[in-house]
C-alpha cells in the first residue's frame, strides 16, 4: 500500500508543490489542511504515514500542531517545511516531536531525502 | 460551390427572406407584452422557455404599408442577440448561391435573387437590430 | 524544478496576500501600536517569501526577505514606526506586486531600493554585528567529527537534529563547541559530539549520515577542537492567529448556482399556479413542502453572495493617501460600515462608481489646506464613505467638507450648452440644477485632467446605478461641502418588488423605492396650477399617472385608484395606478440590445404565470415626468 501523506501549509501553492513531489515518488496524498487546527483534526481522522508540516500559518501554527498531534500519536512522523528564518521555529518543532525539515526554496531530492529518513526511524 | 439556404416569406404579398443560419425557429403570431416609449416597430416583448425575446414588426422596421395582420413569428439570433420577426405566410426554404448579389445594398436590404420570375428580397439582419 | 505549472497559482495567491500586507501596513499607520497588523504583515511577508523562492523568484524573495527583516525589527521595538518607514513598506510592497505581475521593474530602481531597506536595517541595533567571542572547548575520548555541507540552510535548526537523533541514542557525552553554541550555529563547518565508550560507532555513524545536509562523519580519537564562531541566527516570535476556513469560488460559479435558484424560484411559482388551478390537495401540500426548500436554497445561494463591503471598500484608503499626497492635500479618509454586506457581483460593479466618486472629492471637493485655512476651515479635510442599512436597501455615501459646488455656475454651464433657456433657469429648484451634473459630457471643467477625466464620469456612476436598480443622488452645499448618494438594492438578481396594473398591462416596481401605497378615491385627487396632486399628510404630493408616461389607453376615469408614493432626490411623488397586484420577489434581466436605452424601464422579468414584465426606472420616471 502506498504511504499515505497529509500536507498541511496555508499556501495552496505550497501543498500542490509538495504533493507534486510525493506523488511523482508513488506516496498517496490522503489530505490537506491549511491551518493548525484542521492539521490536527485531520491527523485523527486520517491517521497517515507521514505529515509535512508548515510552520507560520493562522489559526494554530504548525508547533502547536506538532505539539497536539504528539501528545496523541507519539510516534506520527512529521516533516516541518520552513521558509528562511524559522530557525528557532524549527528547533522549536522538532522538540515538539517533529522529526525533520526542509527549508523552502527545496530541492525535490531533498524532500524525499529527509522523508525517507523519517519513514525509516522507529 | 458554395452553397446556402435561405427562409423565404411574404410581407404584403412581396417576397423576402433571412439566411437560415441565423433562424431559430418558426412559430405562429403570438400576442406579445408592449414596450411602452419604444419604437413604433417594436411589436413586443415574449418568453420563449424563458428567455425574453423582443418581437419586431418586420413591415413597420421596412416602412411598408400594413393592411394584412401577420400570422408568423420567425425567431434568430444575430450577434448573440435573439429576436423575433412578425411576418406573413411562410412559403418555404431556398438554396442559393452564396454570393448572389449581395454586394447589393438599399436599407435593409442586402441583396435579392429571382425565382420563378419573382425577386426575393435577403435581409440585413444586423441593421434590423441596430437603432436608427 | 519545472515551476511553470504553478505559476498561475502563485500569482493569485500571492496577490492575496499582497493585498493583505497593504491593508496591515495602512492599518498599522493608523493605529500604530496594533501587534495584530504587525503579525499579519510579517505572516504575509514570510509567505510570499517562501512561495517567491519556491519559485525561484530571486527578486522578491530578496524584497520579502528584507521586509520581513525590518517589521520584525518594529515588532520587536527596535524601529519605531515613522511616516517614510510605512512609505517605504508600501513601495516594497508595490515592487512584489508588480513583480508578481511580471511588470517591468527597472532593476537599478529595485537595486537603490534595497539598498535602503539594508539602510535602514543597519541603522538598528540589531544589525550590529553578533560579537565573535573566542571560546575553546575540548572533547575527548570517543569523538565523532559531524561535518556539514558547504549550503546549510538553517545550521542551528540541522544542528539540533542531529544532536537530537545522537541523544536518542542514550550514547551522548558531551560535545565541542558547547551545547548552547551549537544550538545556536555557532560553528563554522563541523562540530563535534564525544560518545559514551560503549556506542556501536558504525551504526551512529550511519545514522548521522542519513540526515540531510551531512556531508561527512569522521571518527576522531582524542584530539582538541578549537572553534570560532560566527553567523547569527535570528527568531521570529509565534505570531498571531488569523482564521482563514474558506475555499475559493470563482465567482462565474456562484453566478450559475444564482441563476439557476432563480429559475427555480419562478418554476416554483409557474407550479404553484398549476397546482392552485387543479385544486389538487395533494399536489398542494407536496409543492408546498418543496417551497420551503427551494426557499431555504435561495436564502443560502444569496447569503454565500453578499461579502462585507470593506471587501471593496479597503482598497481606497491606500488610494487616497496617495492622490491626496500628490494632490498636496490633508485628507482623514473615514470608512463607516465596513461590515455591511451586499451581493458580491453588485459590490463589484460599484468598485469603480465608488473610486471615481472619491476621486471627485479628493480633486475637486476637498482644497488645499491654505484654502481652507482662509475659507475658516480646519486644515485638514475629512473624506467619509459610508455604507449604511436601509429597509429594503442599502445607502452608500461619499461625503466630502470640501468647497461644494456652485450651483450658479453650473446654471450657467448648463445655460451655455442649451441645457435649459434662461427663461427656464429662473424657477429652478437647487436640486434640479445640481442634476445637470449627472449629464452625459457635462463638466465645469474646461480641461478634463489626469485624475478624474479619465474613465466613470459622474453620468456613467448614475448609468450604473440605474441599471441595477438603484438610484443615485447629489447634495451639496456650497463653500461646506458635497454629499453623493448610492441607494442599491440588497442584492442584484433578485428583488424585492411590487406588481402592479394599469389597464390591461402589469409593471415591476422595486421596493427599494417605495414608500408606501395607498388606495384614494378620485375625488381626492386635487388640481393645483394644472399639476394633478393630492395631500398625504398635510404635504402636498404631485401625482404622477403611469399612463400618461407610458401612452397606456385609459378608457375613462375610474372610480378610485392606488397610488405607490416614491422618493426620488428628496422628492416625494405619487405613481397613479389602477391597482397592486402582488409583492413579489423577482429575478433581474437587464435591457439589452434594441431595448436598451427606453426611458422608464430599468430591466425585465417573467412573472410566475410566465409572462414576461418590465421593471419601472423610478428615477427616470420623475425625470420624464419634470420634462412635461
Amino acid at each position: 500500500m502506498a504511504t499515505s501523506v497529509l500536507i498541511v501549509d496555508d499556501a495552496i501553492f505550497m501543498r500542490r508543490m509538495i504533493a507534486d513531489i510525493l506523488k511523482k515518488e508513488g506516496f498517496e496524498i490522503v489530505g490537506e489542511a491549511g491551518t493548525g487546527a484542521q492539521a490536527v483534526e485531520k491527523y485523527r481522522d486520517l491517521q497517515p504515514d507521514l505529515v509535512t508540516m508548515d510552520i507560520i500559518m493562522p489559526d494554530m501554527s504548525g508547533i502547536d500542531a506538532v505539539k497536539e498531534i504528539a501528545k496523541e500519536f507519539p510516534n506520527a512522523k512529521i516533516l516541518m517545511v520552513s521558509a528562511m528564518g524559522q530557525q528557532s521555529l524549527v528547533v522549536e518543532a522538532i522538540q515538539a516531536g517533529a522529526k525533520d525539515f526542509v527549508v523552502k526554496p527545496f530541492q525535490p531530492s531533498r524532500v524525499l531525502e529527509s522523508v525517507k529518513r523519517i519513514l525509516s526511524m522507529n | 460551390m458554395d452553397l446556402n439556404q435561405i427562409i423565404v416569406f411574404e410581407l404584403e404579398n412581396k417576397l423576402y427572406s433571412i439566411e437560415i443560419n441565423y433562424v431559430m425557429d418558426v412559430y405562429e403570431y403570438m400576442e406579445s407584452i408592449r414596450v411602452p416609449n419604444s419604437e413604433d416597430y417594436i411589436e413586443g416583448i415574449i418568453n420563449l422557455r424563458g428567455n425574453v425575446i423582443t418581437l419586431i414588426n418586420l413591415k413597420k422596421r421596412l416602412k411598408i404599408d400594413r393592411n394584412k395582420k401577420e400570422k408568423n413569428v420567425i425567431i434568430c439570433e444575430f450577434n448573440k442577440e435573439k429576436f423575433g420577426l412578425t411576418v406573413d405566410e411562410i412559403i418555404g426554404i431556398e438554396n442559393i448561391d452564396k454570393t448572389v448579389n449581395t454586394d447589393y445594398d438599399s436599407g435593409f436590404v442586402k441583396g435579392f435573387i429571382e425565382r420563378d420570375n419573382r425577386e426575393i428580397m435577403i435581409i440585413d439582419l444586423g441593421r434590423i437590430i441596430t437603432k436608427t | 524544478m519545472n515551476t511553470s505549472k504553478y505559476e498561475k497559482l502563485f500569482i493569485s495567491e500571492a496577490i492575496d496576500y499582497i493585498e493583505q500586507i497593504s491593508d496591515s501596513i495602512l492599518e498599522l499607520e493608523r493605529e500604530p501600536n496594533n501587534i495584530e497588523s504587525v503579525n499579519s504583515i510579517f505572516r504575509g511577508l514570510h509567505t510570499i517569501k517562501g512561495m517567491a523562492a519556491s519559485m525561484g523568484y530571486g527578486d522578491i524573495t530578496q524584497i520579502a526577505h528584507q521586509l520581513e527583516d525590518i517589521i520584525d525589527l518594529v515588532k520587536n521595538g527596535k524601529i519605531k514606526l515613522y511616516k517614510e518607514l510605512i512609505d517605504i513598506l508600501l513601495k516594497g510592497n508595490d515592487y512584489m506586486e508588480m513583480l508578481v505581475q511580471k511588470k517591468p521593474v527597472d532593476p537599478d530602481i529595485l537595486r537603490s531600493f534595497r539598498s535602503v531597506l539594508k539602510s535602514i536595517e543597519a541603522g538598528s541595533e540589531k544589525s550590529i554585528e553578533s560579537k565573535t567571542s573566542e571560546l575553546v572547548k575540548t572533547v575527548t575520548g570517543n569523538v565523532l567529527d559531524i561535518i556539514f555541507e558547504d549550503d546549510v540552510v538553517l545550521k542551528a535548526a540541522r544542528a539540533f537534529v542531529v544532536m537530537k537523533a545522537i541523544q536518542d541514542t542514550g550514547y551522548y557525552n558531551d560535545c565541542a563547541p558547547s551545547y548552547n553554541d551549537i544550538l545556536e550555529g555557532k560553528f563554522e563547518k563541523n562540530f563535534k559530539v564525544e560518545l559514551k565508550d560503549n556506542a556501536p560507532i558504525q551504526d551512529l555513524i550511519k545514522q548521522i549520515k542519513s540526515i540531510p545536509e551531512i556531508k561527512d562523519v569522521k571518527h576522531l580519537a582524542e584530539k582538541q577542537i578549537k572553534n570560532k564562531i560566527e553567523d547569527k541566527s535570528y527568531d521570529i516570535d509565534e505570531s498571531g492567529i488569523k482564521v482563514k476556513n474558506d475555499i475559493r469560488v470563482s465567482l462565474d460559479r456562484l453566478d450559475n448556482l444564482q441563476n439557476f435558484a432563480s429559475e427555480l424560484v419562478i418554476a416554483r411559482g409557474r407550479l404553484q399556479q398549476l397546482a392552485y388551478g387543479l385544486q389538487d390537495n395533494e399536489l398542494i401540500n407536496s409543492l408546498n413542502n418543496t417551497s420551503k426548500i427551494i426557499a431555504n436554497i435561495q436564502d443560502e445561494v444569496m447569503k454565500i453572495r453578499m461579502v462585507p463591503v470593506w471587501q471593496v471598500f479597503d482598497r481606497y484608503p491606500r488610494y487616497i493617501r496617495d492622490l491626496s499626497n500628490n494632490l498636496k492635500k490633508n485628507i482623514n479618509f473615514e470608512i463607516k460600515g465596513r461590515s455591511i454586506e451586499l451581493d458580491r457581483s453588485l459590490l463589484n460593479t460599484l468598485a469603480d462608481p465608488l473610486l471615481h466618486l472619491l476621486k471627485n472629492s479628493v480633486d475637486h471637493g476637498i482644497e488645499l489646506p491654505e484654502e481652507r485655512l482662509s475659507a475658516n476651515k480646519s486644515e485638514q479635510g475629512t473624506l467619509i464613505l459610508e455604507a449604511k442599512r436601509l429597509k429594503n436597501a442599502i445607502m452608500i455615501s461619499v461625503t466630502d467638507d470640501g468647497k461644494g459646488i456652485d450651483e450658479n455656475r453650473i446654471l450657467i454651464m448648463a445655460i451655455k450648452k442649451g441645457l435649459v433657456t434662461e427663461e427656464q433657469a429662473k424657477n429652478m429648484s437647487k436640486q434640479e440644477i445640481l442634476n445637470f451634473i449627472t449629464y452625459s459630457g457635462f463638466s465645469t471643467r474646461e480641461k478634463a485632467n489626469d485624475i478624474s477625466g479619465r474613465g466613470v464620469g459622474v453620468d456613467a456612476v448614475k448609468n450604473i446605478l440605474k441599471k441595477i436598480g438603484g438610484s443615485f443622488e447629489i447634495h451639496s452645499e456650497y463653500g461646506k461641502g458635497t454629499t453623493f448618494n448610492l441607494k442599491v438594492p440588497l442584492t442584484l438578481a433578485i428583488i424585492k418588488s411590487l406588481n402592479i396594473r394599469v389597464e390591461k398591462e402589469r409593471y415591476i416596481i422595486p421596493l427599494t423605492h417605495i414608500n408606501e401605497t395607498i388606495d384614494i378615491p378620485t375625488t381626492e385627487i386635487q388640481n393645483i396650477m394644472g399639476r394633478e396632486v393630492f395631500v398625504l399628510r398635510e404635504d402636498v404630493i404631485p401625482i404622477i399617472r403611469l399612463s400618461d408616461l407610458f401612452n397606456i389607453d385609459t378608457n375613462k376615469e375610474k372610480a378610485k385608484y392606488s397610488l405607490v408614493i416614491v422618493n426620488v432626490e428628496d422628492n416625494d411623488f405619487a405613481l397613479l395606478i389602477d391597482e397592486f397586484i402582488e409583492q413579489t420577489e423577482i429575478v433581474v434581466k437587464s435591457l439589452k440590445g434594441i431595448l436598451s436605452d427606453i426611458k422608464g424601464l430599468a430591466g425585465i422579468t417573467i412573472l410566475n404565470d410566465g409572462m414576461p414584465s418590465f421593471i419601472i426606472d423610478v428615477p427616470g420616471i420623475f425625470e420624464m415626468a419634470k420634462v412635461r
